[in-house]
This record gives structure tokens, C-alpha cells and sequence, in this order.
């Protein structure tokens, strides 16, 4: 038999939606609703504003003015930046939620499927789910905009919420001013991607370590991971003050592929070494405890 | 002749239990060096006392358990590996369990492809003998109602190998009536159920064998043969207790 067969990986994703689907209604309304909300709160504001001015002018007169500020989608585009890799952390704590409950556990379990398919489909849900859930709900957001700015406010040409945040996604201000070469840059970028995963990562094995309060467990980690991190830094640099800089100068002889190698290939290896142990621990997940031993 | 033999019982042997060491904490073992054999077809009733291991045996059967030492094969292969080929022709009942909100028709729908040999109609028959309709939402019913309608849809699914914990714990009298007639008659020559209970009454008349176990061995391992009128399956556990203890 296949180890990956994609009709099982389809029958894994149609029975865990089945089974779970109030679980997946309420995440994507928790998301939705955490991008549409500002939106609405906006327009609620103005509204608001105008029913508490004291000294009153036409709605006509308040609407031009109000309407001025809702072309500065900006504000929004920010927000969305820093709520998509909350949301994205939020369901990778969830990636295991079947194994939760005995039930789910013996469900899952026992299901006649791979394990691959099994945690192939557990990370397709959650990464994937996360970022189309978070473009529908923009778009749906920028919808909402559209309604409410022309329905209470007369707003006929609406800035785009889906334009601004592509818009800010691809600024080049986004990216590191690093003052070297092309090559060096593209290696730092690099470097920013997988410590970036890194971080979304150790979530994603904190889910497969502890099936509950995963979120809070990882964020403590993080905590002490990040204290010692620094001491360690700090002592670090003590020690290379008093080390003779003409041997530091030494580092510069190193080619600049060597120096791409040196930084990526040990964050890949960490990165690599995090999915493996999440997978080992997916596959050696036992019907006992809610902790994976 | 030897060699014949052990292939003879290798093949009619389908679950094999072998030397296997359990425990849930390093300190205390629940099996230790454990070994026991089912052969295909038949009802098979697992009894034993408190602790001493049977629900946890199951769990190492369907290989939701990894065993500290030893193995567990079905039809030769390990269970610990869950495999689909193995996986599509077992099924547990645990004793406790939950089940979605939703109807019984999607939860079905959801679950038929993993098991080639789903019978529709044998869920149909098996819900009509515990006199519920295949419209009910799983949701709203109540923990007997659950474990029936969870029990047809184990039955539907025809695996070889049926794993029961406890199955008329919950259940009322008349349902408990109503579990033996569909089991019995959802059984087949393939199927091999075994349950593990300690209601011996409820399942006394159902049993093909019976197999009474405690830690590290099996006490009794033995065929059912009404030949000399019915059998007594709590006066059989209390003797092979009682002999146990004596020789102890």
C-alpha cells in the first residue's frame, strides 16, 4: 500500500471537516471577525461622533468632512500585518486538536490512513486554512467597506483595503537596509525567512508536545529561550571584547558563500530538526495522555 | 511435522499477542511478558479483574499503545504501526466515548470510504435491532443511544477484528437483549470479536470463547461447549480465580 495516496489524503480532509466542523466554523469566524471588526468600529465611530456633537451641522456637512478620513485605508493594512502571524500562531496551536480528547485520540488514531496523510492534511488545514480564511477575510472586510462607506457616508470611490495591504506586503520599505552586496542581502533575507519559520514552528512541535494550553506553554518557552538567549549574547560579547581583534579580522577571510553557509545551513538544521521532531511525535502519539510521551 | 504445524497455527492465529510488557509508568507494569493468541472467527470474551489489564490489552491490540517490550501483530503485521491495510479491517468500541454534532448520515458518509467493507444495509439492520432510525443527530442523544448507534456503525464496518470495551455498560436491559441479537446476527465466519466486560451475564450466552487473564498470563484460554447445558461464566471466573490463588 502507498504511503501517500492523495484519495485517502481527501477522505483524512473530508472526515476531520465533517467531525470538526464547528470547530473550523468558529475559528474562521473568530478570524473573520477580527479583521471586519475595525472596520465596522470605524464607521460606528463616526456615526457615534456625530450623534455626540454638540453643536450640531447637517449629516450632509458630516459626511463630506467624515468622508475624507475613510480613504486612509493605511491603518488597517497595519493592523492586518500584525494580526495575520497572531492568527497564524493561534491555529498552529491547534494543528492537533483532534488528539485533545481520548475520543479524538482513538478517532484519529485508528483511522485508516497514513501518517503521513494524516499530518500532511493537519498542516495543509492550518497553514493554508489560516491564509486563504485571512484574504477571504479581507476581501470581505474591504466589502464591508465599500457598503458601509457608500451606504452611510456616500463614498463612491473607496480606497481598497486588498490594494493597500498587497501594497504594503511589497513595499521595499518592509525589507532590511542592509548597506552590502546583492549576494549578502539575499543571504540575510534568507536568514530572516527561516528564523521566521523557526518561530512559527515551535509552535506547530508545541502542538504535537502538549495537545492542550499550547499557546501558553510555547509563549513560555519563548520567554526563558529568549532570557537565556540574551545572557548567553551578553556573555558572548564579553568574551570576544577581550579576545585580540586582529583573530576576529580573520572571519573576513571567509568567502561570502561561506559566510551565507555559516549563517542559513545551521537555522535550516534547526528548522528541519523541529518539523522531524514534530513529525516523530505525531507518528508516536499514544491514546494515554494529553501529553505526548 | 513440527515445522507444519507451527505454520498451520501461525496461519490461523490472527492476532498474536507476543511477550509484551506494558505499564503507564515506569514503576508499575500493567502486562508483564504477557502472551495470548486469538484465532480467527468467533466471539471471544476477555475477562479478568480490576487492573488487570484489559481495556489497556485492547488498546495494544489496535496499537494506541506502544508496549514497553514485545509486539502486537494482526495477520502478522504490527499494529504499533497503524497501517492502513490493517487499520481498514479493526475497529474499537471504547467505553467511553463522544461523538460530533452531527447527523449519523454525514458522520457515516465521512467514515464509509476508510472501510471497504461497509454494508449499508447491515447498519440499517443493526439500528432496527436496537430500535432507533438512521435519522437521528448524534448530538442530541443520550450515552446509551450513543453506544448503540456507535456499536451498528462498528458493526457496519465489517472489519475482521471488532474491539469492545465494556459494550452494555450504560445500556438497559431490554438494550443489552438487543446487543446480543445483533451481534449475533451481524457475525459472520471472517469476523473475530472480542470484548472485554465484566457484565459475564450480559455476554455469557454470546461468548465462542473465553479468555481469562491477569497480569503476566493467561488463567484461562479456553472454547465454549455447551454440550453439557449452559454455561456458568461467573462461577467458570470465580474457580479460575479461586485455583489461581491456591496455587499461588
Amino acid at each position: 500500500m502507498k504511503a501517500f495516496d492523495f484519495n485517502r489524503f481527501l477522505n483524512v480532509a473530508r472526515w476531520d471537516i465533517t467531525i470538526n466542523r464547528k470547530f473550523y466554523i468558529r475559528q474562521i469566524v473568530v478570524i473573520a471577525g477580527c479583521v471586519l471588526i475595525p472596520v465596522i468600529f470605524r464607521y460606528l465611530k463616526a456615526v457615534y461622533s456625530y450623534l455626540m456633537m454638540t453643536d450640531p451641522i447637517s449629516f450632509s456637512q458630516y459626511k463630506s468632512i467624515a468622508a475624507l478620513g475613510f480613504h486612509d485605508v493605511n491603518s488597517y493594512t497595519y493592523y492586518f500585518c500584525l494580526l495575520f502571524p497572531v492568527a497564524m500562531i493561534q491555529m498552529l496551536c491547534y494543528t492537533f486538536h483532534n488528539l485533545t480528547t481520548k475520543q479524538g485520540r482513538i478517532n484519529e488514531l485508528t483511522l485508516p490512513a497514513t501518517n503521513q496523510e494524516r499530518f500532511a492534511w493537519h498542516i495543509v488545514c492550518k497553514v493554508l486554512g489560516t491564509i486563504l480564511v485571512f484574504i477571504a477575510s479581507i476581501l470581505l472586510a474591504d466589502l464591508v467597506h465599500v457598503i458601509l462607506g457608500w451606504a452611510m457616508f456616500g463614498i463612491t470611490d473607496p480606497h481598497s483595503l486588498t490594494c493597500a495591504t498587497c501594497k504594503l506586503l511589497t513595499k521595499n520599505e518592509l525589507v532590511v537596509n542592509f548597506n552590502g552586496s546583492a549576494y549578502a542581502l539575499f543571504s540575510l533575507e534568507c536568514f530572516f525567512i527561516l528564523l521566521g519559520l523557526t518561530f512559527y514552528s515551535t509552535f506547530l512541535l508545541g502542538s504535537a508536545l502538549k495537545y492542550k494550553h499550547t499557546f501558553g506553554y510555547v509563549l513560555l518557552f519563548h520567554v526563558v529561550f529568549w532570557i537565556v538567549t540574551v545572557i548567553l549574547f551578553g556573555m558572548g560579547a564579553c568574551v570576544i571584547a577581550h579576545i585580540d581583534m586582529d583573530k576576529l579580522a580573520a572571519l573576513n577571510a571567509i568567502p561570502e558563500w561561506g559566510q551565507h553557509l555559516l549563517l542559513n545551513v545551521p537555522a535550516l538544521a534547526v528548522l528541519c530538526a523541529m518539523w522531524w521532531l514534530t513529525y516523530r511525535l505525531y507518528c508516536r502519539a499514544q491514546v494515554t495522555t494529553r501529553r505526548n510521551p | 511435522m513440527s515445522y507444519f504445524c507451527s505454520v498451520l497455527f501461525n496461519y490461523y492465529t490472527m492476532i498474536d499477542v507476543k511477550n509484551i510488557t506494558f505499564g503507564y509508568n515506569k514503576y508499575c507494569n500493567v502486562l508483564q511478558d504477557f502472551s495470548l493468541q486469538f484465532k480467527k472467527g468467533g466471539v471471544y470474551g476477555l475477562l479478568g479483574k480490576n487492573g488487570t489489564g484489559k481495556s489497556t490489552l485492547l488498546y495494544l491490540i489496535m496499537g494506541l499503545l506502544r508496549p514497553k517490550q514485545g509486539e502486537v501483530r494482526v495477520d502478522g503485521i504490527l499494529t504499533s504501526q497503524r497501517l492502513p491495510e490493517v487499520m481498514q479491517d479493526m475497529f474499537i468500541v471504547p467505553e467511553e466515548y463522544d461523538l460530533p454534532r452531527i447527523s449519523l448520515a454525514e458522520y457515516v458518509k465521512s467514515l464509509k470510504p476508510f472501510y471497504p467493507k461497509f454494508s449499508d444495509e447491515l447498519l440499517a439492520r443493526c439500528l432496527e435491532g436496537f430500535d432507533m432510525t438512521p435519522n437521528v443527530n448524534l448530538g442530541s442523544l443520550s450515552m446509551g443511544q450513543k453506544k448503540k448507534v456507535y456499536m451498528c456503525i462498528a458493526l457496519a464496518t465489517n472489519t475482521d477484528y471488532l474491539l469492545m470495551d465494556e459494550p452494555t455498560n450504560g445500556l438497559d436491559i431490554l438494550s443489552k437483549s438487543q446487543f446480543r441479537k445483533v451481534v449475533i446476527q451481524s457475525m459472520s465466519e471472517e469476523k473475530t470479536i472480542i470484548i472485554s466486560t465484566h457484565q459475564v451475564h450480559d455476554v455469557e450466552h454470546m461468548l465462542d470463547h473465553v479468555c481469562i487473564i491477569n497480569q503476566n498470563s493467561v488463567l484461562l484460554d479456553t472454547p465454549l461447549v455447551e454440550d453439557n447445558g449452559p454455561i456458568d461464566l461467573e462461577k467458570l471466573f470465580i474457580e479460575t480465580l479461586t485455583n489461581k490463588t491456591v496455587e499461588e
